[in-house]
């Protein structure tokens, strides 16, 4: 912890309220815009918002800004070892890994894109990410804190009534879910999931709000086992890149954390993720220790047994209780939980 | 109370399986432990990748 205090960034890097706010307001201003308007420049309600700020802010901005990038769409192995690793020849410039828009917003706060991304680039996100990630970064905006007129909402005349419904409705939605597929993992860190209670996001855990996109990303993919995290979100912690990724369509969030597993459940692939209750093979309490949970040690034995379903698996569950797989189809877990 | 010979070596016979035994606990849960970090290590890994990689 100490270099996290003792590095580059210091407490102003971290989001002050103003850069919150400002970052807030243009995640929400962009929302709706047609993709191919965005990539045509910086929106007018955005550079409204941004030019609004000082230089300090500004440059807080644009961290915040290539942080993100570099995760989403850099070097993930550089973000991991805060930028040991990196090689000039493989450097590519910024301009290559921003998305249109963040590109447009950069150049907008006085960044120069041409530049390559360096080690200290990937570094400093890094620790940016570490200082931010887990932290909630997401906050209401108004439709009366829409720059123009023009941009408003039609029912802007309905004022505040307007406000308290949109923000009842954010307290609600906004990132209070998130998703996050895994694939082709061992048999050793499947039985690691399913003993610990508690699982360590990491330092920055790539999430989307979106259960289509971790559900596909969890797709069994022949070698070792799926799972997917269904993760309550009510601090509304993470780092919301959905506007400024590469990836747009992803609905990728950036968390840091930790998931307490609420029930685990065991199922196949082909059965509906969302319906976690209805067709699980097996239901266990995240909590329990896995000298209590009957459940928790069947399903470390499945593991043993290997990721597609076969006569032991279902000799282990027994007919009655295996009705639900069938052989040949992939075991599926779901952790659901919250994060804290 | 006097001890045969047998009775001691007896005593030390399973005084030392009991040590070996309690050896053999710690070094499987060190080895758990190590394994345990390691899997916890390789999905951090899995987790920080975005899901279009």
């Amino acid at each position: 912890m100490r270099s996290l205090q003792e590095g580059p960034f210091d407490s102003e890097s971290e989001m002050n309220p103003i850069v919150r706010k400002a970052f807030a307001k243009v995640n929400r201003f962009m929302q709706g815009i047609d993709p191919r308007a965005k990539d045509e420049g910086v929106p007018d309600a955005v550079y409204e918002v941004l030019t609004k700020l000082n230089d300090k802010e500004k440059k807080a901005f644009l961290k915040v800004i290539k942080s993100l990038t570099l995760l989403t769409s850099g070097n993930v192995e550089l973000i991991r070892g805060y930028g040991k690793g990196w090689e000039p020849h493989k450097s590519g410039r910024w301009k290559s890994v921003f998305s249109n828009v963040s590109g447009s917003v950069a150049t907008l706060l006085g960044f120069d894109i041409n530049l390559k991304v360096t080690a200290e680039d990937y570094k400093q996100a890094s620790m940016h990410l570490d200082q931010i990630a887990n932290r909630s970064n997401i906050e209401f905006v108004g439709r009366s804190e829409y720059p123009y007129a023009s941009t408003k909402p039609g029912d802007i005349e309905s004022g505040k009534r307007g406000d308290k419904r949109d923000k009842a409705r954010h307290d609600a939605a906004e990132i209070s879910f998130l998703f996050r597929g895994l694939h082709k993992l061992p048999a050793s860190v499947m039985s690691y999931m399913l003993t610990t209670g508690n699982i360590e996001l990491g330092r920055a855990c790539s999430s989307s709000t979106d259960l289509k996109i971790a559900m596909d990303y969890a797709y069994p993919k022949g070698v070792g086992f799926s799972a997917l995290f269904i993760m309550k979100n009510p601090k509304k912690i993470g780092l919301d890149a959905r506007q400024f990724s590469k990836f747009e369509n992803e609905s990728e969030v950036i968390v840091r954390g930790t998931l307490e597993v609420d029930k685990i459940y065991l199922k196949s692939y082909s059965s509906k993720a969302g319906s976690t209750d209805a067709d699980s093979v097996l239901e266990a309490d995240g909590q329990e220790s896995i000298f209590d949970s009957a459940e928790k040690n069947k399903m470390i034995k499945l593991v043993k047994m290997g990721g597609r379903v076969n006569d032991y698996h279902i000799d282990e569950l027994g007919q009655f209780a295996a009705r639900k797989l069938l052989k040949g189809q992939d075991l599926f877990f779901v952790f659901k939980g919250t994060i804290k | 109370m006097k001890l045969t010979k047998t009775q001691i070596k007896q005593i030390i016979k399973e005084e030392l399986e009991q040590v070996m035994n309690e050896v053999e606990l710690e070094e499987q849960e060190a080895l758990r432990e190590e394994s345990d970090a390691a899997a916890k290590q390789e999905l951090i890994d899995a987790m920080s990748v975005p899901m279009t990689k």
